[in-house]
């Protein structure tokens, strides 16, 4: 079977620049499926670290991932010529992410030492040297509400500005900035303070 | 400003066989033929509150209960309301648009004043006040329908859905500017509640269906 991605590596070594992702939506749109593939190909991996570190839950990540790249086919006339296409995609994720969470009603369960696969591992990166600190991390970023663990992964995971996510999420800029800085707020706290890093164990 | 260190490691990549079917689901659904776009959305959805009110004065032209003097000195309000209900359709049913709902809720306003205060002291009428609303809401339906079957094909989104409710509703408020002749405060009463309640039931219902994409 011809793998798309091995098609743009092609490309690639006959001195082709590999296309864009805008590029590669603009050619789905105009009906190449094979751009497509590329596109899921290049950002399924990391769509999926965003909703895991949205709903802290690699099954139910699993499942919006599915949901979010049937939506990119289905709304395929809806993304805009021009955009920004990695913006547009955790765009969806995120709405995706949020509306299973409302209707599921599901509560973002703090990781305990006791839970079987916790759902932040280590992977390509390199482990950080104190397994204890990162535990904290993911504790304390498990507590924060919705809204803030969204611009804070968008912000300083995603790299993203504020007016890039006041775009996304249809909020001002100041908004966005606002919700971000709240949340790194209550994470300074709770990195900083042990009783209520102690209080987040409980 | 200063952020906390978070440097996590990224989430375990997802097992392959969850990609896969991933893959396979998008596949499938990219093999299926094309369903309309937003714009083949907007022209139905407009065309439903176009052809209701074009309708509704036709049956009205034609039973003799209105006469195109009386379309005549409705203009003003009646363009007020064709325009808005085109604008705001076209604001809620387009991708991204914050500033477009946002302009369109103030139009539904402006438009709004304008047909109470072109009304001025009106008829008397034989029958009970709340026909109005009720014969509003039921001309509100159809667009109503439409445009929820439309929000369904994007991300669910609150101001969304009360602009394109307060689109539907203008077929109820046209109706009202085509068969009523009585007072201000009627129209402000009787027909706003209507418009208000289509746009109210629309935001609801569509809130509680589960979309088929999350597209902006």
């Amino acid at each position: 079977m011809k793998h798309p991605a091995r098609d743009v590596r092609k490309e690639q070594q006959a001195g082709m620049q590999s296309p864009s992702d805008e590029e590669l939506m603009e050619r789905y749109q105009d009906g190449d499926q094979r751009a497509l593939e590329v596109l899921f190909d290049r950002h399924a991996v990391g769509v999926h670290a965003f909703l895991t570190r949205m709903v802290n839950d690699r099954a139910l990540a699993d499942d919006l991932l599915q949901t979010t790249f049937l939506s990119v086919v289905r709304s395929a006339d809806r993304y805009q010529r021009g955009l920004k296409l990695a913006p547009w995609l955790l765009t969806i994720a995120g709405n995706a992410a949020r509306d299973t969470l409302r209707r599921k009603k599901l509560h973002v369960e703090v990781l305990h030492d006791d839970d079987d696969g916790p759902p932040l591992e280590p992977s390509v990166e390199p482990a950080m040297s104190d397994p204890g600190q990162r535990r904290r991390i993911e504790q304390a970023f498990a507590t924060l509400p919705e809204q803030q663990r969204e611009c804070v992964v968008l912000h300083k995971l995603e790299g993203l500005s504020f007016e890039q996510i006041a775009q996304m999420l249809e909020i001002s800029p100041t908004a966005a900035r606002i919700r971000a800085h709240r949340g790194y707020d209550k994470l300074r706290a709770l990195l900083q303070d042990p009783t209520e890093a102690a209080d987040v164990d409980a | 400003m200063s952020t906390p260190d978070l440097s996590l490691p990224s989430p375990k990549p997802p097992a392959a066989e969850a990609v896969a079917k991933a893959r396979a689901a998008m596949l499938a659904e990219a093999a299926a033929p094309r369903r309309a776009g937003w714009r083949a959305g907007l022209v139905k959805a407009s065309g439903t509150v176009l052809g209701l009110g074009a309708a509704v004065a036709g049956v009205l032209l034609m039973v003799g209960a209105c006469t195109v003097d009386f379309l005549a000195s409705r203009a003003v309000s009646l363009s007020a309301l064709l325009t808005v209900g085109l604008v705001a359709m076209w604001a809620s049913l387009r991708p991204q648009g914050l500033m477009s709902r946002l302009l369109s809720l103030g139009l539904v306003a402006v438009s709004a004043g304008v047909i109470v205060l072109v009304r001025g002291a009106g008829a008397a009428s034989t029958q009970p006040e709340w026909v109005c609303t009720v014969s509003h809401l039921a001309v509100g339906l159809a667009p109503a329908a439409v445009v929820i079957t439309l929000l369904r094909r994007m991300a669910p989104n609150r101001l969304r859905s009360v602009v394109a409710g307060l689109a539907a509703g203008t077929t109820g408020a046209l109706v009202g500017e085509l068969a009523c002749a009585q007072s201000a405060v009627h129209v402000a009463t009787f027909h706003l509640s209507a418009w208000a309640a289509v746009a109210v039931a629309v935001a609801l219902i569509s809130s509680k269906v589960r979309p088929t994409s999350y597209a902006p």
